[in-house]
């Protein structure tokens, strides 16, 4: 064989042997903790938007200073329209959608923290296929250039070549993930404290609203008396229930908010690191089930208050 | 006052307003004088007013924040998707250089018939 062909394949497969395709398992937990704890705010934005309007109706209603033409929207220009004095309940819905336009864009990148990191992206079959092609193609062109070469030189050089295309490619994929996992560092960051921000201004919109929401069921109860106050009891009783589940809800998506800029920290330590150890990652993601649940029976009971 | 400092008031004055209104139940409950029931049903509803004008604001803020994030987030999913892009394109590009090595054989060929006219 030539010396020369001989050297590059040893040097490619040692190459080939010291650089290891990133692991995708942790960027997709990462992802779907992402999704758990966004749509867990989301849960609790609802259940607080329903408390707040509900709330409003009750306080606006009973209000002697009252007016109609409070409710009534001023209308503008084409799609322009404004109230005087917007209930609270408004800035909940725009902020909630705000939320989802943020959730939105977030767990896009972390979609494509999963596809960068992912293996279908550098598929083995496709370089096989390569190797296998390169070894047909160069097998005619050495014939046609009358270059004297065995199969098995031939079958070498064409595996080398393509483990060659898959190493460069393999390093730019791994440089371009760690690249974004440093640049987002920051994003994640910002994107865990508005969270956190947000969860504490639910939680105290939401012990205001609690408030606004009882009192109605505590009239009901006091007109009562005898059987007739089940109605109201069991009222309070599925009320206090929902208030427990939210307030559940927002402390655990705090913790789990708080920890996920050290898993995306984590996440390009363990590229770098393949003995690094993904514990924290892995507890975020069982956090982040036990979220789902809470959340779950959160809605399902929301829904039932409204039946 | 930062918006973390002004939720972290936010969560103090609605827990005040719970209570309050707890003491209203239990003075009502307890036939207290209706003077001082009074006072706090008025004192309920101006920290009512306090709390939600503090909502509002700490809403608006919010707001402002995540859409500025957002386009932060945006336009680095942007250079994701290129970087993306370009590692297709690599792989596509290492298979059109194998494709185009297969024509070697031709090329090769149709210059020697050339040379032996």
């Amino acid at each position: 064989m030539n010396k020369k062909w001989f050297i590059c394949i040893s040097v490619l497969a040692w190459a080939v042997t010291g650089c290891a395709s990133v692991d995708s398992r942790p960027f997709v937990k990462f992802n779907s903790v992402v999704k758990e704890a966004g749509a867990g705010i989301d849960s609790a934005m609802s259940v607080n938007y329903d408390w707040t309007r509900s709330g409003f109706i009750e306080s606006f209603s009973s209000d002697p200073k009252s007016t109609f033409s409070q409710l009534v929207i001023q209308v503008g220009d084409q799609y322009t329209w404004w109230m005087d004095k917007p209930p609270i309940y408004l800035d909940i819905k725009r902020t909630q959608s705000a939320l989802g336009d943020l959730n939105n864009a977030f767990t896009g990148y972390t979609n494509l923290l999963v596809k960068l990191s992912d293996g279908e992206l550098i598929k083995t079959d496709t370089f096989d296929q390569l190797a296998r092609d390169l070894n047909k193609n160069t097998s005619d062109a050495a014939r046609a250039l009358k270059v004297p070469t065995t199969p098995t030189e031939l079958s070498l050089f064409s595996t080398a070549a393509s483990e060659a295309a898959r190493l460069y490619i393999e390093n730019k994929r791994q440089g371009d993930l760690i690249d974004a996992l440093r640049k987002n560092q920051n994003n994640v960051q910002k994107y865990s404290d508005l969270c956190i921000e947000l969860i504490h201004i639910i939680r105290g919109n939401m012990k205001t609203y609690y408030v606004e929401k009882y009192e109605p069921i505590r009239k009901a109860w006091n007109a009562a008396s005898g059987e007739k106050r089940q109605k109201p009891t069991e009222a309070m009783l599925a009320l206090n229930e929902q208030f427990t589940n939210a307030l559940g809800v927002l402390q655990e998506v705090e913790v789990t908010y708080t920890a996920i800029p050290k898993a995306h920290a984590d996440l390009s330590r363990a590229i770098k690191d393949s003995k690094f150890d993904l514990e924290g990652i892995q507890q975020l993601y069982s956090s982040s089930m036990r979220l789902q649940r809470l959340y779950t029976e959160l809605k399902k009971a929301n829904l039932d208050s409204q039946k | 006052m930062t918006i973390s400092e002004k939720s972290e008031l936010v969560d103090n004055l609605s827990t005040h307003y719970a209570r309050l209104n707890y003491l209203k139940i239990l003075a009502e409950e307890k036939n207290g004088s209706p003077d001082a029931i009074a006072q706090i049903e008025r004192s309920k509803t101006r920290l009512k007013t306090e709390i939600d004008t503090l909502l509002k604001d700490l809403y608006a803020n919010w707001m402002g924040d995540a859409a500025q994030l957002k386009r932060r987030v945006d336009s680095s999913n942007q250079g994701l998707n290129r970087c993306i892009a370009d590692i297709e394109r690599d792989i596509h590009v290492a298979q059109k250089i194998v494709e185009a090595l297969g024509y070697v054989d031709d090329v090769i060929n149709l210059a020697e018939d050339l040379l032996k006219r």
